[in-house]
């Protein structure tokens, strides 16, 4: 990148995708990711991977055959580390379906190579989100009660209960995610069937694209089939972290019992979202040299995003403490004044650090271009978010009664599942850069000046132009 | 013609009509199918066939423990099965008497009660007992009991002992008892004392001491002195107005706790500012439960009660108002460094209050301070009012004091004097002080048998160990201080074979009727005659107690003797350190292996599972010590290594002691290894200072000892500048009385005006409809704080009743109790800068029973919901565990099964349990249920009953464990629908008033609030 594009960015935003990319060079750059043997940089983080998994594996069996009492959970403080997972994962999860759905429904291009990255991150964020309420509770092999199964007993689940929302809302989630995720795969899993070289690849790749041949009444209803679903996905955005917030917020504890946390949980959720994407796709666009088309605007634009929804969790926090001694309720008010000089002050001041004071850093756009530097500032909000769910988690561990206020130590079974969840997250998430396309194919192609028909290019070919880029698209 | 022939079924096949011919071709005939066949096709039962057969299968994959079912062969009478029943019986812990109601389901005991009735005439006794009454019947199923008699070491039968027993006992009666001697523990049986007379008679060269490790002699050689006759003090405290304990802790520790902790409580019931409530002042070293319940607290150590109690006594004497006898007033004079304001306050509080005044000097105090606590009383006019004597029944008038026994003993030990040496309970290794190296001279008599719970420290070097009956195993009498005999009925077979004190002693006088009912039986027929006994003897079982007192008329003193050489030297003021033994649950260490008690939180450190040694926060910065550090404390060359745990309102320089810990526990829990428990402190314990040591030495050995204590947070002053918050309110009896509804206001500490309630907003608003309460009853609790000791009977009673997992230290570490009801400790003081100069106040609390319940809405599978009389049910077996409820509870009272707590519990144990009450199991959520199986219970007696009165009685009678074991009655419960019931009136009081109604939960539990009665001349 030459800073001569970018003094002309004002008038002419830079390109998409860079280096004069043919659509054959496109398919050929995403594609040999997964055509290619593994390389060895993949094989060990593959390794590291699976062994975080292997961590969550003895930490989950180890607890399940034990009980919930191998966690450092107590009398006050009955959820931990299991429920501040399960908010940062489904927090993380929300870049995925705003990049996807909310970004195309505002036909903002830039967002189309990174789409299927964060789609994937949001679909194994999501799983690994869900696997916390399914082991923090005492018997997980009764967990089915919370699902409205009709039954003998005539025993329904208590729909009054944010954690059966909770149990609709993120269930939903997942599977409008997953299935907008696997509808626009489907052109590039026909393209990766036909370059399939092994008839196992062939036979696996074709049972997943669905007979896709790019026919135009196929590629209609591809279109008003991801346009729906983008649809369907944009609220979801809104709602899933909404009802993950009620958890608290329909709660009587001070700290917890508060109106501001639907949106604030949801600006969070696009913050740490976007800060995930960036602390994936930076590593990988150097590792598998996708340089040309997660650009250094991509990392840029994201950049802002983190530095306005940063801006608007500081708010949030700050409003928290406004409303607490606003509210004229002493318990609310000691509360926030508790977290940030009680026991777990350090907690606090990591998540403003993190949160609020790091991000300011991205309004130097010399900042937001460094790609090392955004590397960093990203790993900042993870943690930051981490600890936000944290701090207020433990608001429980002083609370109405002073007799019963305690302090919470996590166990090395919490920190087990804390790791191993992000061995699982990585071990799907290095399987998906492995054997499915990490780059949206074919949405790649219709934003380069390629796809547009008044192409300067094009210009010799007279009026073939269409006949060219649809046989590019077919034969990948 | 044969073809002709024709051979036909019917008239229809003969005619051949078409509906033949239909039917003809059906495979069954109709009414075969429309019977048999029903509408199942075949696929149809060859799929429920085939289903049924993979349920059946994966129903087998289920492992389910495998139980036997016995049936009753031969039915007892009376017993219906699932029908709890009720025994009279009684025991003593310490020689001290109580009349006890027993539970019994299906032959085992499971719950003990007291008997209000046996109390003696003019006592006042709720259905209350202490603690340890409560945890008691845990020893009977211990696991480590002594199961058979052991023969130097090695398990043998009772027959071998019986016959090596009658030998002993031939050869010694023929040495006419020389050698002989008996230990027994003050056991305040007649029928024991007549044995004992036998005994004698027997074999007139045998001794026998009487030995109780919380020895009593100061209180026996200085009453002796007075008196002329070694007498106890019987204490009427309901009608007392002014008490003042010289370091005695009348109200949890010493003496007849019950009657006392009940008596007081009915001086001070306040419910109106015109009622009469007593005054309490303490002056003590350590911190007891009287302590933690008085209006003034003067913190002295230990050793200078004495020269306070002198001070005191110059300043009654000072008008001539009062008069002490002749060699008493020269001592009586005023001490350096005892506060003259407060002694002269004290003093002119007695003197106005003559007849209603009360002394009352602590077992550890030296004998002249009983000697002079009693001419206070009698110059006071307190006796027959507020004390009376009695003639003490637990040993002969002969015999010398606990320790001097003790001693005695250990001397002819270790002259070689003792031939046998018979122990009748009790653990003297452990126990004896520690000057007398005990152990050592033990194994210097020839013979030793000893009767025991446990192979513990003596009798693991007994030639015979005898296992001992638990007193609801076996027959006999207790008879109270003053008096009242209470029949010790057996609820259940002894389970080991055990015998009990009097049976083993009528087997080695070679009685010919050796078991216990013969011989309490027949005692008693030799004392009431023949006549119309059987009748009398029926009504005294049912009842639980011999009509009539046991002395009769009650003995009047009126002029003591003086100290009758007696000598007093009450030590001077200093700097230096002294220890102070006292004992919490585990009393002398006997119930060391009871994990019901173990886990009970100490009164005020609120440490379980541990005796630290605890000094005060002065003391504590002074030498740099902090929480859990590892100290070594040195009295007099002896050392005890242990652990500083830090309680404000110690006195300066005092460290106190816990008696009974430092033994090893067998644990059945399955989150608690076994082992050494605590620290044994009776290594410092010696002959002449059993109660307290002065000269000791505390030093930091280094390093640090993990305590695990209940409550972490010790006030309820939040901190960051807050005002504290209204969980416990007081105001002193003055502001009650100017402002009767101080309690609702929100208002902590009268004096420090706090205008708004805690939350100046409107309050809550419930999001759903609220519940409408349209039960027959609705149930209620009320919980009066200012007669509340915070004793802890109501925890343990809690665990008793409900099958409460123990949960061992390191899970109580980790803030994982179980306890139902818990009991909060908070500390007042006025000026932060003098952290020891405090308050106490105890706070029962338990479920709230919130009429907008928000554990209720948030549980996703409504495993937790409320019934139509306001009771806040937890379903066990809808519960997944994901704690949202607990975490939405604001009293922070529900209790989460983190593990499986109650697996694997020895057989014995789970006979302790009550079967109304199922037994939670991991990964769920349990808590207070207001005891709904006694509910229950009542309600069916309700129902069945027939007039409206005896419905209505049965529904009155309802009493959750809490509240029925409350010494003090402090706890009441009922239908608050009824204006008429106690608890109904205790809320419709002044001082009622209800936790964080700002959150609009409506709580069905409330508080009475607390009042105290400071002297105003004293300006507190």
């Amino acid at each position: 990148m030459s800073n001569a594009n970018y003094q002309t960015q004002t008038v002419f935003p830079p390109p998409l995708v860079e280096g004069n990319q043919t659509f054959h060079t496109i398919t050929d750059a995403i594609c040999r990711v997964v055509e290619a043997p593994p390389s060895k940089g993949w094989i060990a983080s593959f390794l590291m991977a699976l062994l975080g998994l292997g961590v969550l594996g003895v930490s989950v069996g180890w607890l399940i055959w034990e009980g919930t009492g191998i966690w450092g959970l107590n009398q006050p403080v009955s959820w931990g580390f299991a429920i501040v997972n399960f908010v940062f994962w489904v927090g993380i999860g929300h870049a995925g379906t705003l990049i996807s759905a909310i970004l195309f429904l505002f036909r903002q291009k830039w967002r189309t190579s990174i789409n299927r990255f964060a789609e994937a991150m949001t679909i194994f964020a999501v799983i690994c989100a869900l696997l916390f309420p399914t082991i923090h509770v005492g018997r997980v092999w009764l967990l089915y009660w919370a699902l409205p199964i009709p039954n003998q007993m005539g025993m329904w689940p208590n729909f009054r209960s944010p954690l059966l929302w909770d149990v609709f809302a993120v269930s939903t989630y997942f599977t409008v995610s997953l299935l907008f995720w696997y509808v626009g795969l489907i052109p590039d899993l026909a393209t990766l069937r036909d370059r399939a070289k092994s008839k196992l690849a062939y036979y696996a790749y074709g049972m997943f694209a669905l007979g896709w041949r790019g026919a135009n009444r196929h590629w209609q209803n591809y279109e008003k089939a991801y346009l729906i679903l983008a649809g369907l996905s944009a609220p979801l955005v809104l709602s899933v972290h909404t009802i993950v917030s009620f958890d608290f917020a329909v709660s009587v504890i001070p700290g917890w019992h508060t109106t501001i946390f639907p949106p604030y949980f949801v600006a969070g959720a696009i913050f740490s979202g976007f800060a995930m994407v960036l602390t994936l796709a930076i590593p990988a666009r150097k590792i598998f040299k996708l340089e040309q088309f997660i650009t250094v605007r991509h990392v840029e634009n994201m950049n802002k995003i983190i530095l306005v929804t940063g801006m608007m969790v500081g708010y949030a926090y700050a409003m928290e403490f406004f409303i607490a001694w606003y509210s004229g309720s002493e318990y609310e008010s000691w509360t926030f004044i508790n977290r940030a000089f009680g026991p777990y002050w350090w907690a606090y001041w990591i998540m403003v650090s993190c949160n609020v004071i790091t991000p300011q850093l991205f309004w130097f756009q010399k900042i937001r271009q460094n790609m090392t530097l955004s590397f960093i500032l990203s790993i900042f909000v993870n943690i930051g978010m981490w600890f936000e769910r944290f701090v207020i988690t433990m608001s429980l561990h002083r609370d109405y009664v002073p007799s019963s206020w305690d302090y919470y130590k996590p166990t090395i079974w919490d920190f087990g599942c804390l790791i191993g969840s992000f061995g699982l997250f990585f071990t799907l998430f290095l399987l998906f850069l492995k054997f499915l396309p990490a780059i949206a194919i074919s949405e790649v192609k219709g934003v380069m000046p390629q796809a547009d028909p008044h192409w300067e290019g094009y210009a010799d070919h007279g009026d073939d132009h269409g006949s060219h880029a649809a046989g590019e698209k077919h034969h990948g | 013609m044969s073809n002709d022939k024709r051979y036909w079924r019917s008239l229809e096949e003969l005619e051949n009509t078409p509906a033949f011919q239909e039917a003809l071709l059906k495979e069954f005939p109709e009414e075969v199918e429309a019977d048999a066949v029903d509408t199942t096709t075949r696929r149809h039962f060859l799929g429920v066939m085939g289903a049924s057969i993979a349920m059946t299968s994966l129903a087998g994959c289920v492992r389910r423990p495998e139980q036997k079912i016995l049936p009753y062969t031969r039915a007892p009478e009376d017993l219906i099965p699932g029908v709890a029943q009720y025994y009279a019986t009684g025991t003593s812990i310490g020689g001290r008497a109580i009349g006890l109601v027993v539970e019994a389901h299906e032959g085992r005991p499971t719950k003990i009660e007291g008997n209000p009735g046996s109390a003696a005439a003019g006592v006042v006794r709720s259905g209350g007992t202490t603690a340890l009454h409560q945890a008691s019947v845990l020893n009977l199923y211990d696991p480590q009991r002594l199961r058979l008699p052991m023969a130097a070491g090695k398990p043998s039968d009772w027959s071998a002992a019986t016959t090596a027993l009658k030998a002993k006992a031939e050869a010694l009666k023929a040495a006419s008892g020389a050698g002989l001697v008996i230990l027994s523990e003050a056991l305040p049986s007649p029928t024991l004392a007549k044995l004992r007379e036998r005994f004698h008679t027997a074999y007139p060269q045998a001794k026998w001491f009487t030995y109780e490790p919380l020895a009593e002699d100061n209180e026996r050689t200085g009453l002796k002195a007075a008196w002329g006759e070694p007498v106890v003090p019987v204490f009427r405290l309901a009608q007392a107005r002014v008490v003042v304990s010289l370091d005695s802790d009348f109200l949890g520790t010493e003496g007849d706790v019950v009657e006392n902790a009940a008596g007081w409580a009915r001086s001070r019931k306040v419910n109106t500012g015109e009622d009469r409530m007593s005054r309490l002042y303490a002056i003590e070293g350590h911190l007891s439960i009287t302590g933690t319940n008085a209006d003034h607290r003067l913190r002295v150590k230990t050793s200078q009660v004495e020269a306070f109690a002198w001070a005191l006594a110059a300043e009654l004497l000072k008008d001539n108002k009062v008069v002490l006898p002749a060699d008493m007033v020269p001592l009586a004079k005023a001490a350096p460094g005892i506060d003259p304001k407060f002694v002269a306050a004290v003093a002119a509080d007695l003197q106005g209050n003559r007849g209603g005044a009360l002394v009352i000097a602590g077992r550890r105090q030296p004998p002249a301070v009983h000697a002079l606590a009693a001419a206070m009383n009698a110059g006071l006019e307190s006796h027959g009012s507020t004390v009376y004597y009695y003639p003490d029944h637990r040993r002969p008038a002969t015999e010398n004091g606990d320790l001097a026994n003790i001693k005695e003993l250990a001397g002819l030990l270790n002259g070689g004097a003792v031939d046998t040496l018979v122990v009748l309970g009790g653990n003297p290794a452990y126990t004896a002080p520690a000057d007398l190296g005990f152990t050592a001279a033990f194994a210097k008599a020839k013979t030793k048998i000893c009767l025991c719970d446990f192979v513990d420290e003596t009798s693991k070097a007994a030639d015979w160990a005898l296992p001992r009956a638990h007193f609801l195993e076996a027959w006999g009498d207790v008879v109270s201080t003053d008096g009242k005999v209470t029949l010790q009925q057996p609820v259940i077979s002894p389970l080991w074979g055990g015998k009990s004190e009097i049976e083993l002693l009528a087997l080695l006088l070679g009685e010919t009727e050796t078991d216990g009912y013969s011989l309490v039986r027949n005692y008693w027929k030799g004392r009431e005659g023949a006549v119309s006994f059987y009748k009398k003897w029926r009504k005294w079982l049912a009842d639980g107690f011999r009509t009539g007192d046991e002395f009769g008329v009650v003995p009047t003193y009126k002029q003591p003797a003086g100290l009758a050489g007696v000598t007093s030297s009450p030590a001077p003021a200093g700097e230096g350190f002294e220890v102070t033994f006292y004992d919490g649950f585990l009393h002398d260490g006997r119930f060391g292996n009871n994990a019901w008690l173990l886990e009970t939180p100490d009164i005020v450190s609120k440490v379980v599972w541990d005796n630290p040694a605890l000094v005060n926060v002065k003391t504590a910065r002074d030498l740099g010590l902090a929480d859990e550090d590892r100290v070594t404390i040195e009295v007099g060359g002896r050392k005890l290594e242990t652990v500083v745990c830090i309680v404000p309102g110690l006195a300066d320089g005092n460290i106190s002691l816990q008696l009974g810990f430092g033994r090893d526990f067998n644990s059945f829990l399955p989150y608690h290894e076994s082992g050494k428990v605590g620290f044994d402190v009776n290594v410092l314990r010696t002959v002449d200072a059993a109660g307290f040591a002065a000269g000791a030495k505390l030093s930091k050995t280094g390093g640090t000892y993990p305590l695990a204590k209940t409550q972490v947070y010790a006030k309820q002053d939040p901190g960051f500048g807050y005002a504290a918050r209204p969980m416990v309110r007081e105001a002193t009896l003055e502001e009650f009385k100017k402002n009767p509804k101080f309690a609702k206001e929100g208002i902590i500490e009268e004096g420090k005006p706090r205008p708004q309630a805690m939350v100046v907003h409107p309050p809550e608003q419930a999001i759903y409809q609220e519940l409408t309460y349209d039960g027959e009853f609705q149930w209620g609790m009320a919980i009066d704080l200012t007669t509340c000791t915070g004793c802890g009977s109501c925890m343990v009673a809690c665990v008793a009743e409900n099958n409460l997992s123990m949960v061992g230290k390191d899970q109580v570490r980790r803030g994982r109790e179980m306890h139902w009801i818990r009991m909060d400790r908070y500390f007042v003081s006025d000026d932060e800068t003098k952290p020891d100069e405090i308050q106490v106040v105890h706070q029962p609390l338990g479920c709230h029973h919130c009429e907008n319940a928000p554990c209720e809405n948030v549980c996703p599978v409504q495993a937790t919901s409320h019934s139509p009389e306001g009771l806040n049910d937890m379903a066990y077996n809808r519960c997944i565990g994901t704690r949202y409820c607990a975490n939405n509870c604001p009293f922070k009272v529900r209790r989460f099964n983190f593990y499986h707590y109650s697996k694997d519990a020895p057989e014995t144990v789970h006979m302790a349990r009550n079967p109304n009450v199922t037994v939670r199991f991991r990964g769920v959520i349990e808590k207070c249920t207001y005891c709904v199986q006694r509910i229950n219970l009542g309600r069916q007696a309700s129902k069945a009953a027939e007039s409206p009165q005896a419905k209505k009685a049965a529904i009155d009678a309802i009493t959750p464990a809490c509240a029925q074991a409350c010494p003090t009655t402090s706890i009441v419960f009922g239908n608050i629908k009824d204006k008429e019931t106690k608890v109904s009136k205790a809320k419709a009081a002044d001082r009622n008033y209800r936790l964080l109604t700002e959150l609009n939960v409506k709580p069905r539990t409330s508080y009475l609030a607390k009042v105290r009665n400071p002297n105003p001349g004293l300006g507190a």
